[in-house]
């Protein structure tokens, strides 16, 4: 952290006292475009649910479940109940046989290993109870994790007790093993060989990963003539292919100056963790080196141009000439031909343009311009000239940013895969190995991969449920957790790491590197030995401390540069007419990449060739030609339309990998808040358009596909844009996925998979019951958020202070029930400056608190139990809306509103400042709640983890209580951490360090928002964040005397911009 | 007019009264006495799949506590000993006794033990056992004279109330080191003092908070 600038320093000498500035009265802050924009029927269900103690439906029993049957259910137990009484249960204890090293019952251990995700990979330190493993931390060792962790790694834990994976290896419909599929390749494989494989055929999902990387090149040997496709529904081709064979990896502490176009370096970007990590150290207004500041230029609402100080909204077909408009701004290079004219950019951006380009320039080698994964390759290529000439791009670590060669990468490549559904089409491929991945069900709609898959006589796919295509292959078999199998991979700054199984195969699963172990070499092999084998630089200690620490130091395998198969390269050249010219291209740049990886992209760079030209002219966003009898069905079918398209990976469940978990399934959507769904997103001017308003259903139709969704009206989208998520729409995945949302992958063309200029939208009958946490839980729009420039903090440091609250005579109910002055006790500080709403902290207290999920009727009726929420207030106009995330805990009040209406002392104080919830004495009489003003306590209705299945259940923290029906639940500090670390200082005879005891929020926050510690030690860190002249609490005015404060948002708005 | 009511009805409200203070007074005893931990759970003796006597191993054989129980001054539970920690010994001593067929089968198939817990608190509550033996309190506070029992039983009742007992007066409970488990260790006279000058040395503060036992 860095040290705290004074602030007194820059106050201009004033007779009045700083004081509390008076919030700008036009600035108001709403939750939901529905309060905003008011229509009476939503207006009059806002004022129901401000007027209820709780909010409507809230004490309704779900459907299933009428008040009638509840009641006879309730009689039914009752005379159960005393049966059930009179007889002592019998309990056992089952000690070890044989007991293993190392394990301690009661002591959890903690082991580094690696999840990867997609072309990246975050190195984590997993908590293991008695050799389940139960809890994902982030690796402070590892560059892309500093400790933290994301939500998606969060929620890992609840994908390797998934009930729905695929169990057992299947032939058909027949149960098979892995000996038997074993003898099935040996067959295969002699007659393949003879062709050379020219007749085989590989899928792969995207890897980083050495082991992997070389037994991809042993397959390649052995089959010179196969055929290897990486596909990746969130692929980084034009990324790559744009960089010079490299992918930008951004140190954004080194930054000042940071334009985002359609780059959602936040969240969806790969290495998401260091992103905000580095982002939120440049944040910090007190930072001395000053403040980092953001521009976002995006065709899409993204948590990153939430984040940002000045946010353009722009069609999605124009994001490309803002950049080619900031590149002759700037006197960068025309690029290239792929890139459209600049002043086809729509004016009122055309104005902000020479201001960015101004800041950018000011701000010299700390400029940079980010590009996401959608915009074509000439975009990105323009980004690279421009950092280039800004000399922002240098060697990694010391430059804000670097282009890294990808090693041992699969890049996915939408033209191979077009190229191979062909030669599956047209009897080509004998045997196809789908090797991860669910191309039936994520492949671009153009290129209908089930229809081909169909052709091919002999299928093999290796995945953890049987899924769409599993299920439409001969062979399937189940794909291990990377927490059950042996692995390693690479970070996107190339570091490698090893994946370590910290438990069995719970289902017996087979994982990639010994499939593919087996594929390369006809025989099969353990895969710690396939992954000891790549590490054999490693000797036996160096192999040891690399486990250890999760990060190799020594004897890791060099980079190998990116994978491409031989077969398709020769194939490719001796086809003469038609060649993938993109794929060519690229590889032509991997030669040059591999032959000098470190050097810059200027180097790896080729000159554009025709056929590039070509591609590029293909892929342009929304300019690009789609298929012509797509376009004509499209025209056929309504005269209307021209709508821009954008599809994004969902922040939860990505492209459908994490489908079927519940977890992030219930993890409100960042931005819209919505649970258990996707949607059309849209602006409100274009609902207005197009007559819709949210829960209406509608029918988006693009390349001759269509997929009916729910209208939600999310402010900040571009007009005339229409957002959808990939990854929902399931069929047969599990009992989590499968009917939630509407699978929006047919709407991509393998030519443009982010989207298209021709989108239509219908609207059809019905409505849709879209679950929404945004209205729920109703503050009444006091001063929650308080936020300032960092000229006006500068000016008024303590402009979120209210002087009131000091003044505040403390008038208790009571007499202070405990005394305060002893240490430790306990406190929290939250820097909304840094949060960016990436909800990670949600999903870390719900895996360590054993919170329970309640399903999508449950979340409609404000019965969600999470126990932290992270709220989003938008404020300004709602075509252009500014938004600030606030995470919500339990504020710990010592004066608390809570404690002082509990009937039956269910929820009283400690001596530590803890508001403690005693679950046995709660009667649920649900006055604490109503009582609180922060609506932070949640009730169990029902019993939400009477149903939990017997795998799922590993998934519990043995250390936190489960709760039953009928009591209420909230935050604890983490009290189970507490004492973990207290009574493990005792045995050790010290005292407890500050720092020490982490809650789970606070540790897996990837921009270390959230500090707790202790109050009565000046020195702790939380004391210096509570010590800043924007620290304030919410509510001080009730006179609670919450232990939870927060530090006031700042932003970093370009003085130029008016 | 001949009377309804016999002459003893005169007594019926008299009955009643006393009756109804009575059966009030029985119930308030009853639920008091029988519906409480000291009645319920104090003295389960439940049949171990093995009938093994600490008398036997703990006391006349002066196995210490800490040979079986080896986790107890580190972890939370005090872990009941694997199936290999018996075979250390019944490799070599008693190795045909029928009465330990099922160790044996257990050792060589792999199929754990199936002991009984005779010591069972809620799921809610957590007692951790190394820092109250780390405290000072010894085994037998809780677990009675363990030397002593062929079969193993509860002899606290290990209700709330009970631990409040001790976490409010602890000096009544902290022994020497040397004292700890030693399960016939009985209060000396000075105790108080001792108790009090240990609470000092050791800087003990038992939490009496929910959130000590309960998370």
């Amino acid at each position: 952290m860095t040290e705290p600038i004074d602030l007194t320093a820059t106050d201009p000498p004033s007779a009045e006292p700083p004081g509390y500035a008076e919030p700008p009265k036009d600035k108001a802050y709403w939750r939901s475009v529905e309060r905003l924009l008011a229509s009476p029927a939503v207006q009059e269900e806002l004022q129901r649910e401000r007027e209820s103690e709780f909010a409507a439906g809230a004490l309704e029993a779900p459907d299933e479940l009428s008040r009638r049957s509840v009641l006879q259910l309730l009689g039914a137990s009752f005379g159960l109940a005393g049966l059930a009484a009179c007889r002592r249960p019998v309990e056992h204890i089952v000690p070890y046989v044989h007991p293993p090293e190392d394990i301690i019952p009661g002591i959890p251990q903690r082991y580094a290993t690696t999840l990867p995700h997609g072309t990246e990979a975050l190195g984590v330190v997993v908590e293991s109870h008695e050799g389940r493993p139960t809890k994902v931390e982030g690796n402070p060792k590892h560059p892309a994790s500093h400790g933290a962790a994301s939500a998606w790694a969060q929620a890992e834990i609840l994908n390797l007790y998934d009930p729905d994976r695929a169990d057992r290896v299947k032939n058909g419909e027949e149960a098979s093993d892995w000996d038997a599929f074993g003898k099935w390749w040996a067959e295969r494989a002699t007659a393949l060989a003879a062709g050379g494989g020219a007749k085989l055929a590989v899928v792969a999902a995207p890897f980083a990963s050495p082991t992997l990387a070389r037994l991809a090149r042993e397959l390649f040997a052995r089959y010179p003539q196969a055929r290897w496709v990486a596909w990746d529904p969130l692929s980084e081709e034009t990324q790559i292919g744009g960089s010079g064979a490299a992918r930008p990896v951004y140190q954004l502490d080194r930054a000042k100056v940071v334009v985002a176009v359609d780059c959602d370096l936040l969240l969806t970007e790969t290495n998401a963790v260091h992103n905000n990590w580095t982002f939120a150290e440049a944040r910090r207004p007190e930072r001395a080196e000053g403040m980092l500041r953001l521009y976002a230029v995006e065709g899409a609402l993204s948590l990153t141009g939430a984040n940002a100080d000045h946010r353009l909204a722009l069609q999605p077909r124009h994001v490309a000439a803002f950049v080619a408009a900031l590149a002759k701004e700037l006197g960068v290079s025309a690029p290239g031909p792929g890139l459209p004219e600049p002043h086809t950019l729509p004016a009122p951006v055309a104005a902000r343009v020479s201001a960015i380009a101004r800041d950018l320039r000011a701000a010299g080698a700390a400029g940079v311009v980010a590009v996401g994964r959608r915009q074509p390759a000439a975009v990105h290529q323009a980004a690279a000239n421009i950092n280039r000439a800004l000399g922002s791009a240098g060697a990694a670590g010391a430059a804000p940013v670097a282009y890294h060669a990808l090693d041992d990468v699969a890049t996915s490549s939408a033209d191979q895969l077009r190229e191979l559904v062909a030669a599956m089409s047209a009897g080509q491929v004998d045997t196809l190995v789908v090797l991860g991945g669910n191309p039936v069900y994520d492949a671009p709609g153009d290129l209908d991969f089930a229809t081909a898959l169909a052709k091919v006589p002999n299928t093999v796919c290796l995945s953890a449920h049987r899924h769409e295509t599993g299920s439409a292959c001969h062979w399937h078999l189940p794909e291990a957790h990377p927490l059950e199998a042996w692995g390693d991979a690479r970070a996107v700054d190339g570091t490698a790491s090893v994946i370590q199984p910290l438990v069995a195969p719970l289902l017996n699963g087979i994982s990639r590197v010994e499939l593919l172990g087996l594929l390369a070499s006809g025989t099969a092999q353990p895969g710690h030995d396939l992954v000891r084998a790549t590490w054999s630089g490693a000797d036996d200690l160096a192999w040891r401390r690399i486990l250890h620490d999760g990060v190799a130091t020594a004897g890791a395998p060099a980079p190998g540069g990116p994978i491409s198969s031989g077969g398709a390269a020769t194939r490719a050249a001796a086809a003469a007419q038609n060649p993938p010219a993109a794929a060519s291209a690229q590889a032509a740049g991997n030669e040059a990449a591999a032959a000098n990886p470190e050097a810059p992209p200027a180097a790896a760079t080729p000159a554009p060739s025709a056929e590039e030209n070509a591609a590029v002219t293909t892929q342009g966003v929304g300019g690009g030609p789609v298929a012509a009898e797509h376009a004509e069905e499209a025209k056929a079918e309504a005269p209307a339309g021209g709508l821009d398209l954008v599809i994004l990976p969902s922040p939860n469940v990505w492209a459908g990998e994490s489908a079927n978990n519940a977890w992030v399934q219930e993890l409100p959507h960042p931005l819209s808040k919505l649970v258990w769904d996707n949607a059309a997103y849209m602006a409100p001017a274009t609902a207005e358009e197009l007559d819709v308003e949210t829960g209406d259903r509608v029918l988006v139709v693009a390349n001759g596909h269509r997929v009916a969704l729910p209208v939600v009206i999310l402010p900040g989208t571009p007009d005339r844009t229409v957002v959808v998520e990939l990854g929902y729409g399931r069929q047969g995945l599990g009992r989590v996925a499968d009917g939630v949302g509407g699978n929006v992958a047919p709407l991509r063309s393998s030519k443009d998979l982010w989207g298209s200029s021709s989108c239509e939208v219908h609207k059809t009958w019905g409505a849709h019951q879209l679950a929404m946490t945004q209205a729920h839980h109703e503050v009444e729009g006091r001063p929650l958020v308080r936020e300032a420039s960092l000229a006006e903090y500068r000016e008024n440091p303590k402009f979120a202070h209210e002087p009131d609250a000091d003044e505040l005579e403390a008038i208790p109910l009571w007499s202070d029930p405990v005394s305060w002055d002893k240490g430790p006790q306990w406190t929290m500080a939250i820097d909304l400056s840094s949060c960016t709403g990436c909800n990670a902290c949600i999903v870390a207290c719900q895996a360590e608190n054993n919170v329970p999920v309640v399903g999508r009727e449950m979340v409609s009726r404000a019965r969600e139990m999470h126990w932290l929420r992270v709220d989003r207030y938008f404020s300004g106009e709602p075509d252009a809306p500014e938004i600030v995330f606030q995470p919500v805990p339990c504020m710990h009040c010592e004066n608390a509103p809570c404690e002082q209406v509990c009937p039956v002392a269910a929820t009283v104080h400690d001596h530590n400042g803890l508001n403690a919830m005693v679950y046995n004495r709660c009667i649920g009489t649900r006055y604490c709640s109503n009582n609180c003003p922060y609506k932070v306590r949640r009730f169990n209705f029902f019993n939400y983890t009477k149903d939990t299945p017997e795998l799922m259940k590993l998934a519990m923290n043995p250390d936190v209580t489960v709760r039953s029906r009928g009591v209420m639940e909230k935050c604890t500090y983490c009290v189970q951490r507490q004492v973990e670390v207290r009574q493990a200082a005792k045995l050790a005879g010290r005292p407890v360090a500050d720092g020490e005891i982490q809650t789970a929020c606070q540790q897996t926050c990837p921009t270390q928002a959230i500090v707790f510690g202790d109050k009565t030690d000046a020195q702790s860190r939380v004391m210096a964040r509570k010590s800043l002249p924007r620290d304030y609490v919410l509510l001080g005015e009730l006179n609670n005397r919450p232990r939870t404060s927060y530090q006031a948002k700042v932003r970093n708005p370009n003085p130029e911009w008016t | 007019m001949a009377q309804v009511f016999p002459k003893w009805a005169n007594r019926v409200p008299l009955i009643l009264g006393v009756g109804a203070v009575g059966f009030a007074l029985f119930a308030t005893f009853g639920i008091w006495y029988w519906f409480s931990p000291s009645f319920t759970d104090a003295g389960y003796r439940p049949e171990q799949p093995v009938p093994f006597s600490h008398k036997l191993h703990a006391g006349d054989l002066q196995v210490s506590c800490l040979y079986c129980h080896g986790n107890v001054e580190r972890a939370a539970v005090a872990s009941v000993p694997p199936t290999q920690l018996c075979m250390n010994c019944h490799t070599l001593v008693a190795r045909d006794k029928a009465s330990l067929e099922p160790i044996r089968s257990s050792a060589s198939s792999g199929q754990p033990m199936m002991w009984v817990r005779v010591h069972q608190l809620p799921d809610y509550a957590y007692f951790p056992h190394a820092p109250h033996l780390r405290a000072g309190v010894g085994c037998s506070s809780c677990h009675g004279n363990v030397k002593a029992m062929e079969r193993i039983q509860q002899v606290q009742p290990l209700s709330m109330s009970w631990c409040l007992d001790c976490h409010r007066n602890p000096k009544h409970y902290l022994r020497a080191p040397e004292e700890l488990l030693d399960t016939s260790w009985e209060a000396p006279k000075d105790q108080d003092v001792r108790g009090a000058k240990f609470l000092a040395e050791r800087h003990l503060s038992p939490p009496i908070d929910c959130t000590g036992c309960h998370r």
